[in-house]
């Protein structure tokens, strides 16, 4: 089985609004990536674009407009983890011998139809995503303890850490108090809890071991993939809100793959859509025990979300995979500038749609 | 789906039952996903237990919803009444499908 690298990647800047189609906001991502020329567009096997978008044949249209005339064209669609998705499909066309370098591209706007389910009809009227999120913050703040001061902290440390990165959609630092006192939509979440929508792209490269040899100086390995779709529908999730069981899954299968505990990961980009959803990430990818994740943010010895995560650079769903990938290939290269996660050697990717009701976790390395 | 929103759209709110397995099946599918069998669309209690609840604000009053367990099966729904709590009974006593195409369960704590 051959070896994948991450072999280069490029995000755009993650903006509320756009006035481009969002195939030229995909096409932004691909061609600064093509334009570093670790790759020539005649070496590009396979194009895999990630959206939600309604448009059709959209791979084929992103590999004409970037001049890309590859064996394999496809998109994929899953939500909010559509990108990571995408990645995994991209290993899979490496490791298999199927194609040496795939290009993978994730974009989405603003006005994304990803942004509910309306198949889902065990949701009833309670369509949109921040409706299960409170669910799973009233349970865990009744059955652990957890407080709305602890969730308002990862939201100041992500748009900390987002205030590092150019590429976010914020770029404000924020206090616990300002989260506390934004506006309540639910009980118990507030404005500055959930996550926005935006428009944005990021892109990534995947090399066979051997085509990246010679051609990137710090080759980031993809050393561990897990993956669990349960359902669509929320009626599973809905009798247990204790974890999100795909997650845990996910994350003993990456562990496994690549042969590491989660005491072994240095730097993490974690699905924080919502503020409550990063603390139980935390216990899902078993940082912490069960119940423990509300505590963890405090005495953290992970680098979790140093791009900002989802709540400090918004979510551009089909985007927000391929850039979480990006920025921890970019932390294990040394090359986060100002957010530069210091020695760290091993990282990890966890994402997740639809409250958990599919997830993947990708572990990437210096070796 | 077809099958139960038009149920559902007339205020009948069904839940598919395997002719085979006779597994409660949801979401609610034609087929059943255990065996593959064919499923009929049956009338199920309206009396189920409130397992999780909060209030949005999103609309111009308050209103609560939260997470019923009803006949088996786990719906979100509007939960109406006052002192409502995890584990209470409620009564579903309107359902239908809203002008946006969208379903709704309406349920009110039991006396
Ligand atoms: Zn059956």
């Amino acid at each position: 089985m051959q070896r994948v690298v991450v072999g280069d990647y490029s995000t755009s800047g993650f903006r509320k609004e756009t006035q481009q189609s969002i195939f030229d906001v995909a096409a932004g991502a691909g061609s600064a990536l093509l334009k570093h020329e670790i790759v020539l567009q005649s070496e590009v096997e396979a194009v895999i674009f990630s959206s939600c978008s309604s448009d059709q044949y959209t791979a084929s249209i992103l590999a004409e407009m970037l001049g890309i005339k590859p064996k394999i064209a496809i998109r994929v669609d899953n939500l909010c983890n559509s990108g990571t998705s995408a990645v995994i499909s991209g290993y899979g066309l490496i490791a298999s011998g199927l194609c040496k370098s795939v290009l993978i591209v994730g974009a989405e706007s603003r006005n994304s139809p990803g942004r509910l389910l309306s198949w889902d009809v065990t949701r009833g009227s309670f369509s949109l995503p921040i409706y299960w999120a409170t669910m799973y913050a009233r349970n865990h703040m009744r059955t652990y303890g957890t407080t709305e001061e602890q969730m308002a902290s990862v939201v100041v440390k992500n748009r900390k850490n987002a205030f590092k990165n150019p590429n976010a959609l914020y770029q404000k630092e924020i206090t616990i108090s300002e989260v506390m006192s934004s506006k309540r939509i639910t009980e118990p979440l507030k404005l500055l809890d959930c996550s926005s929508l935006c428009s944005g792209a990021s892109a990534v490269l995947l090399l066979s071991k051997t085509m990246a040899s010679k051609r990137v100086e710090t080759p980031i390995y993809i050393t561990g993939i897990g993956s669990q779709t349960n359902s669509a529908s929320l009626a599973e999730v809905m009798s247990n809100l204790n974890n999100t069981g795909t997650s845990r899954i996910a994350a003993r299968d990456a562990y496994k793959m690549a042969n590491v505990s989660p005491k072994d990961i240095d730097v993490a980009e974690l699905h924080d859509a919502f503020s409550i959803m990063e603390i139980m990430a935390y216990e899902d990818l078993c940082f912490v025990d069960r119940g423990e994740g509300g505590k963890f943010i405090e005495d953290s010895d992970i680098a979790t979300n140093p791009r900002g995560g989802i709540l400090g650079c918004g979510h551009p769903l089909g985007a927000t995979g391929v850039s979480q990938v990006a920025e921890i290939t970019s932390q294990l290269s040394g090359n986060a500038d100002r957010r530069q996660v210091e020695g760290c050697k091993i990282g990890l990717v966890h994402n997740l749609s639809a409250a958990g009701t599919s997830a993947t976790v990708i572990i990437l390395g210096t070796e | 789906m077809l099958r139960f929103k038009d149920f559902l759209r007339k205020g009948d709110f069904r839940v598919p039952l395997c002719t085979a397995c006779k597994e409660t099946i949801w979401p609610p599918f034609e087929t059943c996903p255990i065996c593959l069998s064919r499923t009929i669309f049956r009338r199920t209690t309206k009396r189920g237990i409130l397992r999780e609840f909060s209030t949005t604000f999103t609309s111009e009053t308050p209103q609560q919803f939260g997470i019923v367990e009803l006949g088996g099966v786990h719906l979100l729904g509007s939960v109406h009444g006052f002192g409502i709590s995890v584990g209470c009974k409620v009564i579903l006593y309107e359902c239908g499908i809203d002008n946006n195409g969208y379903p709704f369960y309406k349920f009110k704590k039991c006396p």
